[in-house]
């Protein structure tokens, strides 16, 4: 057996009325005024409402900092970390998505380390330092932030997006609550849920897959293959919900000790470089660099170990006898079918002309891709014309 | 006054020490020489702008290497003595002292089991990122040009062992 690390340390506290915990978590860790992390738009929609409620009727004293943007970046990283100084805040609730969670990382990270800019710890287990008291609580069953070891923040002035793994990082108790993601729109909800999908299948062919991870991957494949379309039919079901935030939970988790490929080295390339939505970026990708890996011979077979996870009927159809090639291409094949789906359904777009992204820029995107943390950990080096040909297919 | 004794080493253990030492000294001379033969060693280097300063050391251990690119893409060793003291290696931080040199990237391996194994071909760095061998410090993406020119580097000397030996991707 290879050798690997596997850590999730985090509490999970899930299911409905999760959130009525939230008081007794704060005070088991000792957190008398927590600073509390979202973004405006979770304000307007009254999300966040939900979580301050809870913490007013339970008489805890809090401070509210709404301003994280969707790509959070450094200033926003130090900022945040100035105003918990000032404040005198003794730890952090952060209630949003991979944004909100991944800027408070950052200023907690900041903190354990005096102060320093977080710009300049930079790179894997640079951390040695415990984080303040941490709770994440999602808002979107996607980027599994609440239990991974990874920080990404913008570098706007690079147009890049920076990682930042550490063990340390990872925060202390993730809430799932199915009531704070019910409102969550169908197109929103089918491209946070692949890019959870995304996770799961990365981290299963990842260079830095180990029996551990990849029980958490596929669990989460199944979860979310299985909650997905009924969540995004019927946003109210309250057990879909609460499967699909454990579905992402578990592919966080995953990709947390396995790390990603070719899809998240393309897609944070062109969310740093064209502002594509991360989640958005995933799901026009997957299928493509699917579809690329197969044609060029990686991660033979192992796709098709995955079918009968992602789409049981379709490998009861093709039956115990199937071919390990027929079961990776059918598994390429409802990848797409998904998307398909989604696109018919609720308007989610497939392609990068739809975005405004520019033809011209597939060059930069494929060259910030190659260099990107997440190559490193695709089983075959991404060289130029490899991220160019994926990008034309998406184009 | 600390009575801690230095960990008692076995010969196999300074042999490989040692083999180390030498191979971290003639690294910014392979890397100078081989990216006159290599394109993809070329490649790579031109990714790093001048100047660009990177670490690698091996940890519980004095095995240490400094090497910075020069303007005409060469790299050169620098001595310990010329690294810049005030602020931490790979933080990305500007020293006070003008002439000192900062170190933009360090790869510290976790062991020298680990280096060793990296550096005889027993392992491929693919390998050691897989088994978290090493942890970093720096810019991403200069760490990943890293990681492909040390690849190919390492692989014309040890593409013949069993590491670097895997059967190719096969074509539909």
């Amino acid at each position: 057996m290879k050798a690997f690390e596997f850590c999730c340390p985090t509490k999970i506290i899930a299911g409905a009325h999760a959130l009525d915990k939230l008081p007794g978590e704060l005070a088991d860790r000792g957190v008398a005024h927590p600073l509390v992390m979202t973004d405006a738009g979770l304000v307007k929609l009254g999300v966040a409402a939900k979580l301050t409620d809870v913490l007013d009727a339970a008489g805890v004293a809090y401070d509210v900092f709404d301003q994280v943007p969707p790509d959070s970046s450094m200033d926003v990283v130090n900022e945040v970390a100035r105003l918990y100084a000032a404040r005198g805040c003794d730890g952090f609730v952060a209630i949003g998505g991979g944004s909100v969670i991944d800027t408070t990382k950052g200023a907690a990270a900041s903190l354990a380390c005096e102060g320093v800019d977080f710009a300049t710890l930079q790179g894997s287990e640079i951390l040695h330092a415990d984080l303040p008291p941490f709770i994440a609580v999602p808002t979107t069953a996607g980027t599994g932030s609440e239990v991974t070891l990874v920080a990404v923040v913008a570098d706007t002035q690079k147009h890049a997006k920076l990682s930042f793994t550490s063990y340390k990082l990872v925060p202390h108790a993730a809430i799932l609550d199915p009531a704070l993601t019910a409102s969550l729109p169908p197109k929103l909800t089918a491209t946070t849920g692949m890019d959870a999908l995304t996770h799961a299948i990365e981290a299963y062919t990842s260079i830095q897959k180990n029996p551990v991870s990849d029980a958490f991957a596929v669990k989460a494949i199944e979860l979310i293959a299985a909650n997905l379309p009924v969540a995004c039919r019927d946003g109210a079901n309250v057990d879909a919900r609460a499967s699909l935030a454990l579905g992402s939970l578990m592919a966080g988790a995953a990709f947390s000790n396995a790390m990603v490929g070719i899809v998240h080295a393309l897609g944070h390339s062109l969310g740093g470089l064209c502002h594509i939505p991360h989640g958005q970026a995933m799901m026009m990708l997957l299928p493509h660099c699917v579809r690329f890996n197969l044609y060029h011979g990686v991660h033979a077979g192992l796709y098709g170990e995955l079918l009968p996870h992602l789409a049981p009927a379709r490998a009861a159809e093709l039956g115990p006898g199937a071919m390990p090639a027929e079961r990776d291409l059918a598994f390429c094949d409802e990848l797409f079918a998904m998307n398909e789906h989604c696109h018919e359904q609720y308007g989610v777009p497939l392609k990068l002309s739809e975005l405004g992204v520019a033809h011209d820029q597939l060059p930069a995107v494929a060259k910030q891709a190659r260099y990107d943390g997440a190559a490193l950990y695709n089983e075959a080096e991404i060289t130029l014309d490899d991220a160019l040909e994926i990008l034309e297919a998406t184009y | 006054m600390s009575d801690q004794t230095p960990p008692r080493r076995t010969a196999a253990q300074r042999l490989q020490a040692l083999y180390v030492r030498a191979l971290l000294r003639l690294l910014p001379h392979l890397i100078t020489l081989l990216r006159h033969v290599s394109p993809r060693i070329r490649a790579e280097v031109a990714y790093l702008a001048p100047g660009y300063t990177f670490r690698l050391s091996v940890r519980g251990t004095d095995l240490t290497c400094t090497c910075r690119r020069t303007d005409r893409g060469s790299f050169e060793r620098i001595p310990p003595a010329r690294v810049a003291r005030d602020v931490e290696p790979g933080s990305g931080l500007a020293s006070a002292d003008a002439d000192a040199v900062t170190v933009d990237y360090v790869i510290d391996f976790r062991s020298l089991a680990y280096a060793f194994g990296c550096f005889s071909g027993g392992l491929t760095l693919k390998d050691a990122l897989a088994q978290r061998a090493f942890s970093t410090r720096g810019p991403n993406d200069t760490g990943v040009a890293l990681t492909y020119l040390f690849t190919a580097l390492l692989k014309m000397f040890f593409g013949w062992r069993r590491a670097y030996r895997r059967p190719a991707a096969a074509m539909p």
